[in-house]
């Protein structure tokens, strides 16, 4: 794994705390669907996700995924807001972690441009968290799993649309760091 | 691939929402916001907790993260509800939402730990005093099904 400059660091970790606070902010919104749709969940993961997309595809390193989702649990740890996982809480963020690293590594002559490959990367990260659960906790089977898994891929593929929107607004920002650390570069 | 096809799998990822959501609608039993489904060898027992002998109760558990849940409802312990019905290995509770946990019949028959209270809305809720994590508390209880 390439070293990661402190400055993205600091962006990551703004980013796992955002997508934990946005997951909090969004629970009772949430809830209030799965609880009509008689699923546990599946809508307030891909909000959390949503920033650790963003701040991958701007990050473009293997492995920030992972590293963002081991913070996230550990942070959830801290705070006791591991649900019902309990100690296997850091699975369900280190899988979707992974998910979102081979997402980025997709290579682009697929001819899908970047904005389709971080709602894809959403959409695919929202539903192995989801099943992730499932498998810890849920154990659902048949039509309310396809229910559960598709809520879950409809609101990965919403959030993966204003990652998307994210990453094209905060690109510029990083874009003109890194020139100006050239520009310096020589001078210093 | 482009934003449009994302927008239509969008589009048939919500029709195919909506008709899952029906049929699993569809497949849950229909109840009030207070009753609870009992089923043991195959057969349905409806009881409607506001119509049975509650007491109160009042409790405080701290679990395992440091927060604490102070209890003050009316309710039943679960061994008391399921008196009447033949002997059972361990019980799966299941709640609205379809989210489940498993109770032993050990577990079940320890004296003032496992109760039925009313929760929010009048709804059944599960929980289990001794446990040290929120796991098996089941919010909107459902069904309980007795497993031999």
């Amino acid at each position: 794994m390439k070293r990661i400059s402190l400055k993205y660091l600091i962006f990551m970790a703004v980013c796992c705390d955002l997508g934990i606070i946005a997951k909090k902010l969004i629970a009772p919104a949430a809830n209030l669907i799965t609880d009509n749709l008689h699923i546990p969940g599946g809508i307030g993961t891909s909000f959390s996700l949503l920033f650790l997309v963003t701040a991958a595809f701007i990050v473009k390193r293997f492995g920030a995924g992972m590293l963002m989702g081991l913070v996230q649990s550990g942070i959830a740890f801290l705070l006791g807001n591991v649900g019902s996982m309990g100690a296997l809480a850091p699975l369900g963020y280190l899988i979707p972690g992974l998910v979102i690293d081979l997402c980025v590594l997709l290579p682009e002559r697929t001819g899908m441009s970047e904005d389709v490959r971080i709602v894809i990367c959403c959409a695919l990260a929202s539903v192995a968290s989801s099943l992730t659960a499932n498998v810890i906790v849920f154990g659902l089977v048949g039509p309310v799993l396809a229910l559960y898994c598709c809520t879950a891929c409809i609101s990965g593929i919403v959030c993966g649309f204003i990652a998307a929107l994210l990453c094209k607004r905060l690109r510029p920002v990083f874009a003109n760091d890194r020139q100006n650390v050239k520009k310096e570069g020589p001078e210093t | 691939m482009k934003k449009k096809t994302l927008l239509i799998i969008l589009a048939v990822l919500v029709v195919l929402a909506a008709v899952l959501a029906v049929v699993v609608s569809n497949g849950q039993p229909k109840k009030r916001a207070s009753e609870v489904i009992i089923t043991a060898e195959g057969t349905n027992v409806t009881y409607d907790l506001k119509t049975l002998d509650l007491t109160d109760v009042k409790a405080s558990v701290t679990r395992a993260n440091g927060k604490t849940l102070k209890i003050d409802a009316k309710g039943m312990e679960l061994k008391d509800i399921l008196k009447g019905f033949a002997k059972y290995d361990k019980v799966k509770v299941t709640a609205g939402d379809s989210y489940s946990a498993e109770l032993t019949y050990e577990e079940i028959n320890k004296d003032a730990d496992v109760y039925v209270i009313l929760g929010d809305g009048g709804k059944p809720r599960l929980i289990i005093l001794s446990d040290t994590d929120a796991r098996r508390d089941v919010k909107d209880v459902l069904t309980i099904e007795l497993i031999r």
